[in-house]
This record gives structure tokens, C-alpha cells and sequence, in this order.
């Protein structure tokens, strides 16, 4: 019986392990910037750059190092909120201790009290963390029990992938620059128009409360969080217009949040001209920029970090 | 909860490992709470009706054991009677009042008498046609001193609510089962294996085959008026296999569970696509059930016993009464008329005797008539359907992209063909008196655990499951 047992728990294993493996096949790979961001060694990086995906498209840490000097990472990852923000900024500062923090807002979503996400974006962010109790903690608060286990085995979610699997799947090469992902294609946009700063939203409850965790574990940590709104194009008629007022009453609605807590602010809707933005030229979609706009949009991050 | 749910998949090993754990009576005090928890989690309110049913037919079956002396005969014969009329009158209450109540307003406002119908609807109880039908064999089986009458209450509730089978069957009987409750059930490692064997296969039959051809089946017989010809009998076929795959799989299901937890349930399929009548399809498909009418409805009734047009007309009986038991709706006593008019006019005119595999092909036709009926809304849209594959034939079906537009594509159709090449290869090698189980068994450990490994991969990487979508009940859970 004593052999039955052994010879059943090394074929447990043995699932185990090639369960991993498919999931590793099956997983997204869009999202393997932040993976390879846990091989890096300890407190190598000076800056961590969080957000969602204009983040990951926004800023190039290749150009913070060689024109600037500073170290940095962009650990951003694919349509995250709030809360996942916090805990992606949390694992940062446990392995790597940087000196700031740059947080870039768009995915906030500042006037809604549900920050979880769809589905395909939680799963981004959460299977790619590594194992951790702060990962633990981001399921636990994310999902409900009933929803957890498909975060404890992701393949529940990525089995459905078989018909689409190709051979990047399979070689799973991590395509980005230190969590920088290159967008070379170029929409052309027209005219910007800037709304007052004085029209804002207000921030809801559940952001404010993330946002605060994730100043109170920067601070604990001597860490400079500084948040930033990275530039998106909306006509200026139709419904995507109000989507565009909508995103920039946003953008000033963290102004004062920022000011009451004494954290620094750079919203770039307001530094187009000096930066040089041209949204017939940097911009890949609506959402997020080309390389030519990242180039731009890191300078004057490292402008504005060097101040 | 169903079998096909993480929360099951979950809970199914500390289950398990609580029950080997447990001495010998105290496991059937968890098996007892398990059972009832389970079926609570479908509707706690109904767990009262249960408990009814066990007391019911608990007390009668004692009543009945008592009286062993021939005097007793009419006592014993009133308790069976009474169980049956609380029984069968919970069973009619529960499952037939709406379709009562519906069909007397319709006749009435038909002959324009006014008549308001009243402002509840029942819920069904899930199970509640299984587990009446299983514990009123216990008190036949004690009247007939077929068994022995079970004293203590926490085995027969067991009888009554053990939940691999409490909600689709195998119907068991009194005779088969409770005699299984006083054996010891303490681990055997071959038979877990065994028994688990059989859940994969089930796995397998309703993740990726099932779930996968209710797709295309849903999208033809909810919109039938859009469909026609080639379509439309790729639906009938689809459905066809789809119940087979779906309710044996709940079978293996139960089964396996059962076999895991060291008890044997009826087996309830044989490879009923290999039929080669209606007759014969039906000592083939659902046994557990055939056999019950056969027990304790078409023998009283006479069975064949009585001459050919009586046991035409007792045939005719069982299967309309088959039919209702399916389900509350008229199209499901059409499906029982039809299959016992199958039999009566395949007993008139005897079976094609040229070949078998024609005789096999005539019933397979017949069945997926008969079942077009079953799965439809109603009578008139299978009619309907049956009429549209007719009128509706047209070969460019074939070659327009319309089975492609269904729900599934390609690759799903792969999946599918490869999986029943796999199912009628397994019932081949059943049909020959294998088991493909006992066959891998005998293996060296270098072919069995690739074969696991590969089957349980393909269940978790083809099978229709996860977020993206709802987990699929089985289908006779409604019956």
C-alpha cells in the first residue's frame, strides 16, 4: 500500500509540474515585462514606473539610463486600477527599494467605486505577480471565494486559449525593455483641446483609500511616490469627446489630492507645448503613444525627476 | 452543486479523505450529513420533502417487516398503497400541478368558462422523480421479501439521499443497495482508481463533448423557425449523441463517485446506440429506469402475459407514463408515444432481418425522431423541425458556411468528431464484454500514467468550463 501511496503522490507531482508548464504555455504573453521584472536583482532600480498600459507604451527606461542616468523599470501591466497598482507597488518595494515611485493615473477611473477590472486585466496582473503573500492579499481582496480559485490555477481561465496558440507561445520570449513595450505604428489625431482646470471630478472613496495605501507603503519605505497623467487624444465632437472631458476633469481631480498630501504632480495635458506633443505624429491610438510620443513623454519625466 | 463544479472538484477530496478517516459507522453519519448538505445546496427548503420521503417509506417498510405472517397480507398491501399515493402524490403535486393547472384553464377558457388560474407556481425539486422512484422500491422490495427490511434510520436515509445519485440517478434499488451498506467500506486503493477512471471518462463525456454540442444543439432547437434541411438534422443528430454523452456522463459521475466511496450503483447504460430495435434501445439507455417500469409498473400490469394486444396496450401504458415522467409538458408524452408506438409496430411487423447494421442504423434513425420531440419547446416545433428537414434539404448547407455559423467553429467540430470516434471505440470494446478501465489497469505504469496524464489534459484544455462560461447543468437534472 505504502508503494500505491508514493507511486500516487509522484504522479500528483507530476501533474502539478506539467500543469505549470501549460499554464506557462497558455498564459497571456503581453504581460511578461512584469514577470522578468522578479529576475531582476535586488535593489538595482532607483525608480519604479507603475500604471496601466500607457505606462508600459509611455515611458522608456532605456532613455531615463542613457540620458538621464536613472535607473528604473517600468512595472506596469495592461488595464490595471487602483488596487492592483497598490499591490504591484508593493511587491516593487519589497525586492527592489527605489527612491520614487511615478504612478501614472489613467486607469483610476476616479469617480468609480468598483476598482476591479475586467476580467482579462485582473488576470494580466495577477498571474503574472510571483507567489507572495502580498499576491495572496491582492486575491483575497479582489475576488470573491467562489471567483478565487481560477486565480490559484489560472489554466481555469486560459484553457480556452488552445485554438489561438502560436509559436510565441511557446518560446514566451519577453518582448519589452525593461517593462517598455514599443509601439512603432502612427495614428494621426487632430486638434487638443484643453479643458479648464477648475472642471474636475471627484475622486471616489475606493480610489482615495488605494491611493492612500499605496502613499502610506512608499513612505514607509522612503520612497517618493509622484503621480502622473500621461497624454490620450479624444475628438473634440462626438461621444469620444466626453469621454475626453470625462478623463481630463479626471487628470484635475487629482490635483488637490495631491497637494493635501504633499505628493508631486505632473500632469503632462498641461506641458504639450514645452514637451513638443504632436498628436498627428506621437500617438499609436487614442489611448496610448508611439515610440516617438514615449520619447518625448520620458524626457520630460526626466526633466521633471531630475528637478 | 454539480459534479462538474470547481466548488465540487474542491470539496469532492476533504469528503474523501474524512470518510476513509472515520471508523466504520461514523462514515455513514458523513456520508449522511454530505448527502443532505448537498442537496440543501440546491434548495434547503426541500431537504423537509426528503426527509419526508425517507420517513414515509422507512415507516411502511417497517410496517411491512413486522408482519411477516401471510394474516397480514391486506395491512401490508394498504401500506404499500399508501406510500405509493404520498408518494407518487408529492412526486404529482410538485411536478404536475403547473402542467394540471395550466391544461384545465386551457379547456376551460376553450369552452369559455372563466377561470383565474391561482398565483403560485411550483418549483421543482430537483432529484424529487429519482429519489421517489428509488425509496418506493424499498417498500415493494420488502413487501415481496426481495429484502431485508433496514431497521436502522441512518442507513436508509443514506438509501433515500446518497448523493452521487439523489439528483440524476442510477435509480437504485432497495435490493441492490442497502445490502451494500452493511459491508465494510474501509479504503482499497484499486477500487479509488477504478472509480476515479470513471469520473474522468465523465469529465471528459460532459465538458468536452456534451457542453460543446449543446452549443450548436441550443442555437437550432431555440430558433427553429430559422432553420431548415441539412441544419436542421445536424441539430437532431447533434442532440441525439448530445443526451447520450450528457447522461451517461452523469452516470459515470455517480458511479465513480460511489465506486470511489466503495459502493456499486446500477449501471445504467449499454452502449444504447448499438440497439438494434426500439425495443432493444430501451434495455440499453437509462436501465435503471426501464427497469423500475418493468418491475413495478408493466409486470403488475400483465407484462406480455396476457396476450399480444394486452401487453401492446401495457407497453403503450409504461411509455406514456415514461414520457410524463420525464417532464411536465405535452412533447415529452409525444416522445413516450413515440417510442412505445416504435415497439408495438416493430413487434407487428418484426425488425429488418438483412443486416444488423441496418437495424442498428433504422433505430438509430427513429430514436433521433423520437428525441427531436423530447428536446423541442413543444409539439408543434418538433413537428415543425421535422418537416423543415424534409421540405428544407438542400445540399449547399454543406458548402455555404451555415454549420460554421452555429455557435462552434472548425476546430470545435474537430474536437468533437475525435471525441466520438474516442466514445464509440470505448463502447465497442464495452459491447464486447471489455472494460477499457480494467484493460489500462493491467499496464505497466509506463503506459498508464501517460494515458492519465493525456486524458486528464484533455479534459482540462478542451473541456467547456472557466469564467467564460456558466456551468452547465445535466440536462435530465430537470426531469
Amino acid at each position: 500500500m505504502r508503494k500505491k501511496f508514493l507511486g500516487l503522490f509522484i504522479f500528483i507531482i507530476l501533474f502539478l509540474i506539467l500543469l505549470c508548464v501549460a499554464n506557462r504555455i497558455f498564459m497571456f504573453k503581453e504581460g511578461r515585462g512584469v514577470s522578468s521584472f522578479y529576475n531582476e536583482d535586488k535593489d538595482s532600480y532607483d525608480v519604479i514606473l507603475a500604471g496601466s498600459s500607457r505606462m508600459v507604451f509611455g515611458i522608456d527606461p532605456r532613455i531615463l539610463k542613457d540620458e538621464y542616468g536613472i535607473n528604473s523599470y517600468n512595472f506596469a501591466q495592461y488595464g490595471q486600477h487602483a488596487p492592483l497598482n497598490y499591490y504591484y507597488i508593493t511587491d516593487a518595494i519589497k525586492t527592489q527599494h527605489p527612491k520614487m515611485v511615478v504612478l501614472d493615473l489613467y486607469r483610476l477611473d476616479l469617480e468609480k467605486e468598483d476598482q476591479t477590472g475586467d476580467l482579462v486585466h485582473m488576470h494580466e496582473s495577477i498571474d503574472n505577480m510571483k507567489w507572495s503573500v502580498n499576491k495572496l492579499k491582492a486575491i483575497m481582496d479582489l475576488s470573491s471565494v467562489s471567483n478565487s480559485p481560477q486565480y490559484f490555477i489560472p489554466f481555469i481561465y486560459y484553457h480556452t486559449r488552445w485554438k489561438e496558440l502560436n509559436k510565441n507561445d511557446f518560446t514566451g520570449n519577453d518582448k519589452t525593455f525593461f517593462g517598455y513595450r514599443e509601439l512603432g505604428t502612427v495614428m494621426p489625431y487632430g486638434e487638443f483641446e484643453i479643458l479648464d482646470e477648475d472642471e474636475m471630478l471627484e475622486p471616489s472613496e475606493t480610489v482615495i483609500a488605494y491611493l492612500d495605501k499605496i502613499l502610506d507603503v512608499c513612505r514607509k519605505n522612503n520612497c517618493e511616490l509622484i503621480l502622473i497623467n500621461l497624454p490620450r487624444y479624444s475628438p473634440l465632437e462626438g461621444d469620444d469627446a466626453e469621454e475626453n472631458d470625462r478623463l481630463q476633469r479626471m487628470a484635475n481631480g487629482l490635483v488637490k489630492y495631491a497637494e493635501d498630501r504633499n505628493i508631486r504632480y505632473l500632469n503632462y495635458n498641461h506641458y504639450l507645448e514645452e514637451m513638443d506633443f504632436d498628436f498627428s505624429a506621437d500617438m499609436y491610438d487614442e489611448n496610448h503613444s508611439n515610440i516617438y510620443g514615449a520619447g518625448k513623454q520620458t524626457r520630460l519625466l526626466g526633466d521633471y525627476l531630475l528637478k | 452543486m454539480l459534479f462538474n463544479s470547481i466548488k465540487f472538484i474542491v470539496l469532492f477530496p476533504i469528503i474523501l479523505i474524512m470518510y476513509f478517516l472515520l471508523p466504520g459507522k461514523i462514515k455513514k453519519v458523513w456520508l449522511l450529513i454530505c448527502s443532505y448538505l448537498f442537496y440543501a445546496l440546491w434548495n434547503p427548503a426541500y431537504v423537509i420533502l426528503l426527509m419526508l420521503v425517507t420517513a414515509v417509506t422507512y415507516f411502511a417498510g417497517l410496517f411491512i417487516g413486522n408482519r411477516k405472517e401471510e394474516s397480514y397480507v391486506n395491512q401490508k398491501k394498504l401500506a404499500v398503497a399508501v406510500s405509493f399515493v404520498i408518494n407518487i402524490g408529492l412526486l404529482g403535486y410538485f411536478k404536475y400541478w403547473n402542467f394540471l393547472v395550466d391544461n384545465v384553464a386551457a379547456i376551460l377558457t376553450r369552452i369559455g368558462v372563466p377561470f383565474s388560474q391561482p398565483g403560485f407556481s411550483i418549483v421543482l425539486p430537483v432529484g424529487i422523480s429519482f429519489y421517489v422512484f428509488q425509496s418506493l422500491t424499498y417498500v415493494v422490495d420488502v413487501y415481496r421479501n426481495d429484502c431485508e427490511v433496514e431497521k436502522n434510520i441512518i442507513n436508509y436515509a443514506l438509501f433515500v439521499s446518497f448523493f452521487p445519485n439523489i439528483l440524476s440517478g442510477p435509480i437504485e434499488k432497495a435490493k441492490h443497495f442497502i445490502p451494500q451498506l452493511h459491508e465494510d467500506h474501509s479504503f482499497d486503493y484499486d477500487r479509488m482508481k477504478r472509480g476515479m477512471l470513471l469520473m474522468l471518462w465523465g469529465y471528459f463525456l460532459k465538458v468536452v463533448v456534451t457542453d460543446r454540442m449543446s452549443i450548436l444543439v441550443d442555437s437550432v432547437f431555440d430558433n427553429y423557425a430559422s432553420y431548415a434541411g441539412i441544419v436542421a438534422i445536424a441539430a437532431a443528430v447533434f442532440f441525439t449523441l448530445q443526451i447520450y454523452c450528457d447522461f451517461a456522463s452523469y452516470s459515470c459521475l455517480a458511479s465513480g463517485i460511489a465506486e470511489v466511496l466503495g459502493f456499486e450503483l446500477i449501471r445504467n447504460f449499454d452502449q444504447p446506440y448499438f440497439a438494434v430495435s426500439v425495443a432493444d434501445f430501451w434495455r440499453r439507455w437509462h436501465i435503471s429506469l426501464s427497469s423500475w417500469f418493468k418491475e413495478y409498473l408493466y409486470f403488475p400490469l400483465g407484462g406480455s402475459r396476457k396476450g399480444k394486444i394486452r401487453q401492446y396496450i401495457n407497453v403503450m401504458i409504461v411509455f406514456l407514463v415514461s414520457g410524463l415522467w420525464h417532464g411536465a409538458s405535452w412533447h415529452f408524452v409525444a416522445w413516450g408515444f413515440l417510442n412505445g408506438a416504435f415497439q408495438v409496430v416493430g413487434g407487428i411487423v418484426k425488425p429488418f432481418k438483412k443486416s444488423k447494421a441496418l437495424q442498428i442504423s433504422g433505430t438509430f434513425i427513429l430514436m433521433t425522431i423520437a428525441w427531436v420531440f423530447f428536446r423541442a419547446q413543444g409539439i408543434m416545433p418538433a413537428v415543425l423541425m421535422i418537416k423543415s428537414m424534409v421540405t428544407g434539404f438542400d445540399t449547399t448547407a454543406l458548402t455555404n458556411g451555415s454549420l460554421l455559423d452555429l455557435g462552434i467553429d472548425i476546430k470545435d467540430y474537430i474536437v468533437i468528431v475525435i471525441s466520438l470516434i474516442a466514445i464509440l471505440i470505448v463502447d465497442i470494446v464495452n459491447e464486447r464484454g471489455y472494460r477499457v478501465r480494467d484493460i489500462l489497469m493491467k499496464q505497466k505504469i509506463y503506459v498508464q500514467w501517460p494515458v492519465y496524464l493525456a486524458a486528464i489534459f484533455i479534459v482540462l484544455i478542451f473541456g467547456v468550463y472557466g469564467p467564460d462560461f456558466i456551468t452547465a447543468n445535466f440536462l435530465y437534472f430537470q426531469f
